[in-house]
């Protein structure tokens, strides 16, 4: 067997990214898809690979230990599952309106741009290339024609930004109390609250917390699915590690409380909107939103239990696969003409297929028991030892948004009330499906994985 | 940075003063001349604090803020009013008298809000372009119009560089400066883009 480090398997990712975003250059759109789902296919691998290196990385540029690691398997993922779907999803465009060729250089350069964002051990690199990829995922979103997608790009970019911009001052702030950019061993001696309140702010825009939130389910609605998957399941999580990373060297008891408090906060409002949605898409946006929620919550507890970070990153690996899944299999729906949540019934007559892929999904990512985000979210409950109001509020929270999510899919799969849906093309289903199933194998997989190592 | 300090003050006033009377502009064509004025007076700010510190990335940094913001971005805008199609006359839904007040009560709130970092720092350095900065986040609020909200926003990166410079001159700060200006020109793209198309862009709620 070829024996590798970890350092040459981080290039070998970061090179066959590069190198499927340079092919796409050739402006022919086979080329590029090809390019990138060879390339999406090696980093998911290599990512895989390099998980099982018990070795990590601490150099001037890299900070690699195991929660890079799972979030390089996290982002590769996704990744690979949009690139494969565009396949579907690509065809059915009709009206474009940046040229098609533009969709494979910026998904592989969107892929790249979170790989060095979550590796990185300067927060101001990784700042620089969250900001970058906010420019590349609006790109992402403007591909197709319609006054709305330009909208939702427009407002993404704008509050992004201006988020960003929040989170820049934080950084300006850290360089000042601490001399340096490099956030690990870092001591912060002054102003640690002030920077911990930009920061959470800041990235938490990115990570769709609340109050901030308001650009995510216009930017997850109306983007082509497999870029909607990979908004949700690898860059809100990608922000909300390094708001980790500066909360862990801040160690503040204030930002303890605040960070908790809007976790919760983003956790209620994502799921008592969640109940009063009409589209299919725009749930999916603000069900992110509430597995974000759950796992802020788990980073704020990370303060008094530092394992906690493993179901949060359980969370985050479990929410990847399903929501990629769910955002497919709704993508294929919506392009059919179905994107009202009550136009969809009876789905289960229509396509067993995609009804197993959506119902696995939806399970995955309500943290139904026995789906690893279950696990995840019994970690994080744990960790809330003498909070018992916190707790309260946190349970009663995914309670609702338990019963939000699957009482919507539930009625799209057997609702009886209205006229069954045209039968769904097999090629149609077969990827949301083939993704579900990968969903529900990889899960358990991450499952005993993860908590082999906390053992 | 002693010999330099009453003339950096000066030109930090005149930063600020230009804000205010872009959050209180309703005609489109001075809008886009007043930010124009403003970047350019920030861009011999800056290259000031560069030539004292010899700090070559900082004028570099300000070249870059006279030509992208001082010259290209305005320009654009401004050949683009000369076709008459757009944004040639006043924006009607914004109330400028209201505007201003806001803008100078969220400056006042900007301040004492300064307090908590002159406790930290002991400087009133960077009091003038955090005060800018929250009035660069109140023009984008309160503007529908979105060539008054590109503008907002170039306010606010003028802001995060003038901080960067007053308070830790950081080694990236031209990185930053440029990656900005690239989601300044996203930003005008799309507005100018999304015209051909649909015509002005005003933000309305998206249906849910």
């Amino acid at each position: 067997m070829i024996k590798m480090n970890a350092l040459t398997l981080i290039y070998l990712i970061i090179i066959s990214i590069e190198s499927a975003s340079l092919i796409s250059l050739f402006k022919n759109q086979k080329i590029g898809a090809i390019a990138n789902i060879v390339s999406s296919v090696i980093s998911f691998m290599l990512s895989i690979w390099l998980i099982l290196l018990p070795e990590g990385i601490i150099n001037s540029w890299f900070y690699v230990d195991f929660i890079t690691k799972v979030m390089f398997m996290v982002i590769t993922t996704t990744y690979m599952l949009a690139a494969l779907h565009t396949f579907v999803c690509i065809c059915m465009i009709k009206n474009y309106y940046l040229p098609p060729y533009y969709y494979w250089l910026f998904l592989a350069i969107f892929a790249l741009t979170m790989i060095l964002a979550v590796s990185s051990i300067n927060i101001g690199s990784a700042w620089f290339w969250l900001e970058l990829s906010t420019i590349v995922s609006a790109t992402l979103i403007l591909l197709e024609h319609g006054k709305n997608q330009v909208e939702s790009a427009w407002r993404y970019l704008l509050i992004a930004s201006v988020g960003l911009g929040i989170a820049l001052f934080s950084v300006i702030l850290f360089e000042w109390s601490t001399g340096s950019l490099v956030w690990y061993n870092a001591v912060v001696t002054r102003g640690t609250t002030l920077i911990g309140i930009l920061a959470l702010l800041g990235f938490g825009t990115k990570t769709g917390l609340f109050p901030m939130h308001t650009w995510l389910p216009d930017a997850h609605g109306t983007a082509p699915a497999p870029v909607s998957g990979m908004l949700s399941g690898a860059l809100l999580p990608s922000a909300l590690i390094v708001y980790y990373r500066i909360y862990t060297v801040l160690n503040s008891v204030t930002l303890f409380y605040l960070t908790l408090t809007i976790g919760i906060l983003t956790l209620w409002v994502a799921s008592l909107l969640m109940i009063a949605q009409k589209r299919t898409k725009r749930l999916l946006a603000y069900s992110s939103m509430d597995v974000m929620g759950i796992a802020t919550v788990g980073i704020a507890l990370t303060m008094y239990r530092q394992n906690l970070i493993y179901y949060v990153l359980i969370i985050f690996a479990a929410h990847a696969l399903g929501k990629s899944s769910l955002f497919l299999a709704t993508g294929t729906l919506k392009r059919m003409g179905y994107d009202k949540i009550r136009d969809i019934r009876n789905l289960v007559s229509s396509s067993k297929l995609l009804s197993t892929a959506i119902l696995i999904s939806a399970f995955t990512v309500t943290g139904a028991p026995p789906f690893a985000m279950f696990f995840g979210e019994f970690g994080v409950l744990l960790g809330f030892g003498q909070l018992y109001i916190a707790l309260g509020f946190f349970l009663t929270g995914i309670f609702v948004s338990f019963l939000a999510l699957n009482y919507h899919v539930l009625h799209m799969l057997f609702g009886k009330e209205r006229g069954d849906l045209p039968k769904i093309p097999l090629r149609n289903s077969i990827i949301p499906f083939g993704a579900a199933i990968s969903v529900f194998i990889l899960t358990f997989w991450i499952y005993i994985w993860i908590w082999r190592c906390i053992v | 940075m002693i010999i330099y300090a009453p003339l950096l003050d000066f030109l930090g006033i005149l930063v600020l003063l230009y804000a205010f009377v872009i959050i209180a502009e309703n005609f489109m064509h001075s809008l886009v001349r007043d930010l124009q004025i403003q970047s350019i007076i920030l861009g011999i700010l800056i290259a000031l604090v560069g030539w004292h510190l010899y700090n070559w990335s900082l004028i570099a940094l300000s070249v870059l803020t006279v030509v992208f913001r001082g010259y290209v971005i305005p320009e654009i805008l401004l050949k683009d009013q000369k076709k008459g199609q757009i944004w040639k006359y006043r924006e009607l839904g914004t109330m400028s008298r209201h505007t201003l007040l806001v803008g100078i009560i969220g400056a006042i709130a900007g301040l004492i809000f300064y307090k908590v970092l002159y406790d930290l720092t002991g400087a009133w350095d960077s009091a003038i372009p955090f005060v800018v900065l929250i009035v660069g986040l109140l023009i984008i609020v309160m503007r529908k119009n979105a060539i008054a909200q590109i503008s907002g926003y170039i306010v606010e990166e003028n802001a995060l560089l003038y901080i960067g410079i007053m308070l830790a001159p950081l080694n990236f700060l031209l990185e930053v400066g440029i990656l900005l200006d690239v989601i300044g020109a996203v930003l005008l793209a799309v507005v100018l883009g999304a015209k051909k198309e649909y015509g002005p862009l005003e933000i309305e709620e998206l249906s849910g």
